[in-house]
């Protein structure tokens, strides 16, 4: 994947600065850029968004219930 | 009580996981006509299902460089520009179990019918690959339409693609139906596709199939003339997907596609929506591909692989009688034959109104009965030269006996073959009657009485010489000694019935 792709990691609450932390290095060595952009979005519930360019991974409460309503 | 719906709550989420999700999101740019322009999704596949905004549904079919063309398969009351779509990673598919007999469904599978949700068994892909050549045999089982002029004249066997094609209003979803009527106790299941048709036919339709009670055997996926041109060009797709749910359990199915001049109609609508260059009448390039790889779903499998088969019955409408359109001669050289219906005919009283000259099965005759077979041939020439006859006979007044007599033979002979779409006929009664009128036997009767006659023949054989009829059935041909019985039974009857003379 290339650094140029913009990252955006949505919570429910602001994250710690240690939660920062924890995720600039985990980008770095995933996406290769350890810059992300925070966005808090309460309609999540819980757990983390982060979209990587148009690809999104999903670890909110709410995609894990939306998998739940289509069993 | 309470404890039980928690363990049943348990059970269904025990072993469950919930992981994280990846998919490819991206931006409505501008949607509208029920068409969606989306801008990202970079990993989207061609025909996968889409979800935009929050529970509107829609198909990728236009993958370009720079943007997707989604199309709609809800409506768009709910979106906004600049809503994010995402991708489900789902090809689409229709959720299918043995419950779907005796539904009406949405291409879908959403139950169009008042009766409650159905239990899902599997999925099954919308698109697939037809069955390969190493996984078919050939023909060799007929599929009776119960309708006397095609089961003698131009026989349809089991995995065969056979089409109706002819003007609006000459009978041709009657055709289609009056098949269905008849495979009652056939061990067939019938899958009807209505593409276009209006709601109330639709409700109509099922209504008269729940009377004659084959909606024990029959499903029916609609997508009718208000919704959307996207739930049209499905249609088909979902009609032969429920169908192969079936063949994979080794059932025969028969599939009736009314009518896939409607669904190029839809398509061609969604492409130039869609932008994609058209062609001859304005039909996209791939249009042929459309319905040959429909129609390509068709087969007769090996016993290796189950046995069953997928009969597709397409029907094509013509405009005033125009079989070289794009769309007819397209669907023509894809099937293994056509029944050509005419409005003329339609007009002067022939129903069904088939032009048998312009008919052909080209597969059908290998899994025709012998009986038939032998009868058939017969009443073909009969049939033929009357109609040559009958022309020539226009202008003389004074012919002679041989000349009527073959003209008098001919009349009744179209007359047998004239029959309501709703009362299809087993088989075996209709080689008695077709042996009857080629072997002289209505010679002396009165033409408007033709029709009484064979109703009073048949129910005196039915009563009195059943034995003729089973064995006709039986032996699938007709033996010397059943031709013995059938000639003395009918001069029996002749004796006793002189009123129609
Ligand atoms: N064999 C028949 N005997 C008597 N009536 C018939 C027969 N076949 C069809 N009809 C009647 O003719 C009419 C038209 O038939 P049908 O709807 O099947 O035609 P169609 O070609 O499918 O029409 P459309 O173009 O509207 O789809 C109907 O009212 C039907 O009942
Ligand atoms: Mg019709």
């Amino acid at each position: 994947m290339s650094s140029s792709k913009s990252v955006v990691v949505e919570s429910v609450i602001p994250l710690s600065a240690e939660q920062k932390r924890v995720l600039s290095s985990l980008l770095k060595a995933r996406v290769g850029s350890e810059k992300f952009t925070e966005k808090v979005n309460p309609t999540l519930l819980g757990g983390l968004r982060v979209s990587i360019g148009t690809t999104q991974y999903d670890m909110s409460l709410t995609g894990k219930l939306s998998q739940l309503r289509n069993i | 009580m309470k404890q039980s719906l928690l363990s049943v709550l348990e059970q269904q989420l025990d072993g469950l996981s919930l992981d994280a999700t990846k998919r490819s999101v991206g931006k409505i740019v501008s949607f509208g006509d029920g068409i969606a322009t989306v801008d990202g999704l970079d990993q989207v596949m061609s025909g996968e299902l889409i979800v935009l905004g929050k529970n509107t549904y829609g198909l990728a079919l236009n993958l370009k460089a720079d943007h997707v063309g989604v199309v709609l398969l809800s409506e768009d009351r709910d979106l906004r520009v600049g809503d994010t779509v995402s991708t489900t990673g789902r090809l689409l598919s229709i959720g299918v179990s043995d419950q779907i007999i005796g539904r009406v469904v949405d291409p879908l599978g959403a139950p169009l019918d008042a009766k409650p949700p159905i239990k899902i068994k599997s999925y099954e892909a919308l698109e697939k690959i037809a069955p390969g050549v190493i996984t078919r045999k050939s023909v060799t089982v007929p599929l009776q339409t119960g309708i006397k002029a095609i089961d003698a004249m131009i026989p349809i066997g089991r995995g065969q693609r056979e089409l109706i094609i002819g003007d609006r209003g000459t009978g041709k979803s009657a055709i289609g139906l009056g098949t269905i009527l008849n495979q009652k106790g056939q061990n067939v299941i019938c899958v009807y596709v209505a593409i276009g048709q209006k709601r109330s036919f639709v409700a109509q339709t099922t209504a008269v199939l729940e009377k004659a009670g084959a909606m024990d055997y029959t499903v029916i996926v609609s997508a009718s003339a208000s919704d959307s041109a996207a739930m049209q060009f499905l249609a088909p797709y979902a009609g032969v997907s429920v169908a192969e749910f079936f063949l994979k359990q080794g059932k025969d199915v028969l599939v009736i596609y009314d009518d896939l001049s409607k669904h190029a109609v839809a398509y061609r609508e969604i492409s130039l929506l869609l932008r994609r260059p058209s062609g001859r009448e304005a039909y996209p390039g791939d249009v042929f591909y459309l319905h040959s790889r429909l129609l390509e779903r068709a087969c007769r499998l090996n016993d290796d692989n189950g046995g069953g088969s997928i009969t597709a019955l397409p029907i094509i409408e013509t405009q005033a009688s125009d079989v070289s359109a794009y769309i007819p001669t397209n669907v023509i050289s894809i099937t293994d034959g056509q029944i050509y219906l005419e409005a003329d005919l339609f007009n002067a009283g022939v129903k069904p109104a088939i032009n048998v000259g312009l008919s052909v099965s080209r597969v059908g005759s290998a899994a025709q009965l012998k009986s038939m077979k032998q009868v058939a041939g017969k009443m073909r020439l009969d049939l033929a030269q009357y109609r040559e006859l009958a022309a020539f006979a226009q202008f003389s007044s004074d012919l002679d006996t041989k000349t009527k007599a073959q003209l008098d033979r001919g009349a009744r002979v179209a007359t047998i073959l004239n029959q309501q779409w709703d009362e299809p006929m087993p088989v075996e009664e209709q080689v008695a009657v077709i042996y009857a009128a080629s072997n002289g036997y209505l010679d002396g009767i009165k033409l408007e009485q033709v029709k009484k006659w064979e109703e009073a023949a048949l129910d005196y054989l039915k009563s009195s010489h059943s034995s003729i009829l089973s064995s006709i059935k039986k032996e699938a041909k007709i033996t010397e000694e059943t031709d013995k019985q059938l000639k003395s039974a009918f001069a029996t009857f002749a004796t006793t019935h002189t009123e129609w003379r």
